[in-house]
């Protein structure tokens, strides 16, 4: 093994025992203790307490879903680029007609 | 400005579509917003620490609130949801991205403009709108709400008899925060839109500064939380206005009064609000990040350690910060799979932001740090940031937090993590890029004295919160008369002085600003010698930021640390004023290919479809838990004509398609082709039309069987959903009957068929959703 080598498996263990260390050490996190929400949710039916399940996971998907869709636009796109005509410095019209072309 | 030509007063200042200007506009508002929120603040802490002193001129300015200038409780209530109303939306959403990044944003990456300049000056009178709403109602009978910034319900629900401020003040202020709802997802439509579509040639998504890449996901988030704060301000306000029953529960009894409510529950708004709260805690931080981020890289005159790991963190921010809300619900009993699922990523979100502050701490070593006023505040944001921080690990402790949640602690958390710090990336931009946008240097000195007073004196007030909160200090209280919170007064009567210095001290900040704006030293193009594409034009920018020039770039856009006469090489291909035989330059990319016309309508379009998705999905949500909060729930059929106008809808996108199918053709192919379009456009036009009737004639027969809107809550959201699906085909109608007149006039575009179409078979699609939730739970 070369002395790149191991410097580069010696940077690689490192950052992994730092990430280790990081994900041991962090503290648990439960509810933040809103006085509200606990009175609400103690006192609530099993019937509430199923429908807010319900509630919760509709709420959750959709915005996994857009971020997906976001990141795959963004991930197809990341190579392109606009470009537009130079336009006539005097022009107080900022909508301008934009065209894209082919970079030669 | 340079280049500019001669235009009206109102064209130029007040209804310009010039990027730069809607971003000096929104800082003004935001500078408006927070001298109101910071009087406000002053007034609650003069009360905190004197509870008994008149206050000159407050009992002529609030009769009722503060008899003889003496701030009543009830007034300090709404003084606090006012303070906290106008700093989390108009100073901490609105003034690091609407402002810092609709100036700054196209700049960046090489744009002319943003991608609807229309649409960009639109949420800017809007979110002014929102504005002038909120302050109306200091003015109304009863006054402010004082419900909060969170605006809990059943305070906020049940109207005047909950107390002043909960008549028309309460109103206002739903009504106000679903106008800034409105702005806040037409601006981030449009920064998503503009981050993805208009870079410039090179610009690859890697080579984006690290603040375009904070306004990128801050936008996202922005367009997934306001989504869905808007259905729930929809929801409390029928709750106001209608007689629905969404929020309040049975039997709430009130001065004695019985309330005409039925079967709600208060959890139904905190389930829905805090989707909302929690991402905004990011959406308030994270420009401020990419901020700080980007300025001490030019400060340190070098890269930081790793700037794809800044991005990449940010990134993992925004999409964990959707998925955090839940833990709010832990005690709800919920499935403890999904309190799992909740529970990991409020965790595992502590790792990316260690990651940013260990970067920016790992980038100090070693490097050419240059004492700026913006490097000061881009150092302070990392302290106070840390500082509030490191509070919220105790917070996440349940122990602890079941003593600390209601006290002083928190106060000083929150305003130290998200309030200081994100105003400390506010200053810090505000330094930096001032030069830029007005072609005139800051002062110095007076920015240094302005930071050492503003960052000794925030640790002055919020430090001893977190004393006062393990003191056992309740906070939302006015007066503290227990002898045990008595023995705390010198520590709040310290904490005061230290409020109104630390305001005083931004007197100085804003005689420099407008001092400087007309007499301060003539700026350079690049007087902080940094590399982004806003320092290779004028100080100030022309209209056309780049005078219609065709903008490159070829590297990325941290290139510091260089030997040679200058340290640093510009991101901007043909605008490096280094030597560059002298410097070792990662070899220039540019394999790019170019987007297609349509792209940028269709990118729009589809960020909007997916606002629009958020929205239903709210009221689902609320739909199903509010079905499973009591036993009020009414069944019945649902009108026949539903599923006519169902056949007629989805007959209407077939029209539509085949219509825009034949349209590339008809060009070719002459009359006939076109004879089609039209036709097949007319019966869309039509099919829409009568659907919107036979939604209406639904309406009719319903509340003629007894279903008024507030009769129930199945009723309440049925009318609701068609509403909702009903403003959708409305303006789709307006926009095919553009479409028609368009092609009458021989001017329509594919594109914008396309987009259209794409919208159209959205809300084809939208209402086979909406009958299927109706056909399943009512």
């Amino acid at each position: 093994m070369t002395a790149m080598n191991c410097k580069a498996l010696f940077r690689k263990i490192t950052k992994g025992a730092m990430g280790a260390g990081l994900l041991c050490g962090a503290a648990p996190a439960f509810a933040q203790g809103c006085a509200l929400c606990y009175t609400q949710a103690a006192s609530a039916s099993s019937r509430l307490i199923h429908a807010l399940r319900g509630g919760i996971l509709i709420l959750v998907f959709p915005p996994l879903l857009i971020s997906v869709g976001l990141a795959t636009a963004a991930y197809r796109k990341r190579d392109k680029f606009q470009y537009r005509e130079p336009q006539p410095q005097d022009d107080a019209d900022l909508v301008a007609d934009r065209r894209y072309e082919k970079r030669p | 400005m340079t280049g500019q030509t001669r235009t009206s007063f109102l064209r130029t200042y007040l209804f310009s579509l010039d990027h730069k200007m809607i971003g000096k506009q929104y800082f003004l508002l935001s500078l408006c917003a927070v001298l109101i929120g910071v009087v406000f603040s002053w007034l609650m802490r003069i009360h905190l620490a004197w509870p008994t002193l008149s206050i000159p001129g407050l009992g002529w300015l609030a009769n009722t609130g503060a008899p003889h200038g003496v701030i009543s409780p009830e007034y300090y209530l709404a003084l606090m949801t006012m303070h906290g109303t106008l700093m989390v939306f108009f100073v901490l959403t609105l003034a690091p991205l609407a402002a810092f990044g609709n100036y700054f944003l196209p700049i960046q990456i090489g744009a002319e403009e943003m991608a609807f300049p229309r649409l960009n000056l639109l949420s800017f009178w809007i979110t002014f709108l929102a504005f002038l709403v909120l302050i109306s109602s200091l003015f109304v009978e009863g006054g402010s709400p004082i419900s909060g910034w969170t605006a809990y319900p059943p305070l906020s629900a049940v109207g005047a008899i909950a107390g002043p401020g909960e008549g028309a003040g309460q109103t206002l202020w739903i009504v106000s925060i679903a106008i800034f709802c409105v702005a806040s997802l037409l601006g981030s439509v449009n920064f998503i839109a503009t981050a993805l579509d208009l870079r410039c040639q090179g610009m690859t998504l890697m080579r984006m500064p690290m603040t375009v890449w904070a306004w990128l996901i801050t936008s996202c988030m922005t367009l997934v939380a306001f989504s869905v704060l808007l259905p729930a301000c929809w929801l409390l306000i029928l709750d106001r206005v209608a007689g629905t029953s969404f929020f309040v529960p049975a039997g709430l009894v009130i001065s004695d009064q019985l309330q005409p409510h039925s079967g709600g529950s208060p959890l139904l708004w905190q389930h829905l609000f805090w989707f909302f709260g929690h991402p905004e805690v990011y959406i308030a931080i994270l420009p401020a990040m990419g901020i700080v981020s980007h300025i001490l890289t030019a400060s340190l005159r070098r890269p930081l350690l790793s700037h794809k790991a800044i991005i990449y963190s940010m990134l993992a921010i925004g999409f964990l910060s959707y998925v955090l809300w839940g833990h709010h619900m832990f005690v709800s009993g919920m499935n403890p799979y999904s309190a799992l699922v909740f529970s990991l990523p409020t965790l595992v979100i502590t790792i990316p932001s260690t990651i940013i502050t260990l970067i920016w701490i790992g980038s100090l070593y070693g490097s050419k740090l240059r004492i700026t006023s913006a490097s000061l505040f881009a150092l302070g944001f990392i302290s106070v940031f840390v500082s509030g921080g490191v509070s919220g690990f105790l917070l996440a402790q349940p122990s602890l937090d079941t003593y600390l949640h209601a006290t002083y602690f928190v106060v000083g958390h929150f305003h130290l993590i998200m309030g200081v710090a994100a105003i400390f990336g506010i200053f810090a931009g505000t330094y930096f890029w001032f030069p830029k946008m007005t072609g005139r240097l800051l002062n110095e000195t007076l920015g240094k004295l302005h930071f050492w007073l503003t960052f000794v004196g925030s640790y002055c007030i919020f430090m001893p919160f977190y004393y006062l909160g393990l003191a056992g200090n309740v906070r939302r209280e006015s007066q503290f008369v227990s002898a045990a919170m008595q023995s705390l007064m010198p520590i709040h009567r310290f904490i005061t002085i230290a409020a109104l210095c630390t305001g005083a001290a931004q007197l100085i900040f804003l005689y420099n600003l407008a001092y400087s704006r007309w007499w301060g030293k003539v700026a350079s193009p690049n007087p902080w010698e940094a590399t982004s594409l806003e320092w290779s034009i004028p100080s100030p920018p022309a209209i056309k930021s780049f005078g219609g020039e065709v903008v490159g770039v070829s590297r990325d856009p941290y290139q510091y640390g260089f030997e040679g006469p200058q340290d640093f090489v510009m991101q901007r291909t043909g605008a490096a004023v280094t030597d560059l035989a002298t410097v070792a330059l990662p070899p220039p990319q540019t394999a790019n290919t170019p987007l297609d016309y349509s792209s940028l309508s269709k990118t729009g379009m589809w960020i909007f479809i997916a606002a629009c998705i958020m929205t239903f999905a709210a009221l689902t949500s609320a739909l199903l838990v509010r079905r499973g909060s009591a036993q009020d729930w009414q069944s019945f059929r649902l009108p026949v004509i539903l599923y006519f106008n169902t056949v007629l809808l989805v007959g209407s996108s077939v029209t539509l398609e085949m219509a825009r199918r034949s349209f590339p053709r008809f060009t070719l192919s002459g009359a006939r082709q076109e004879r089609i379009v039209k036709l097949c456009l007319t019966i869309t036009l039509l099919f829409g039309a009568v659907f919107l009737g036979g939604q209406a004639a639904a309406w009719l027969q319903l509340r003629s069987q007894g279903f008024a809107f507030g009769a129930g809550p199945s009723s309440s959201f049925l009318y609701l959903l068609l509403e909702a699906h009903g403003a959708h085909m409305l303006v789709g109608l307006i926009a095919i009957a553009w479409v028609l007149d368009k092609l009458y006039g021989s001017q329509l575009r594919k594109p914008s068929l396309d987009t259209f179409a794409l919208y159209w078979h959205f809300t084809t699609a939208l209402w086979l959703y909406v009958l299927g939730v109706l056909l399943i739970t009512i």
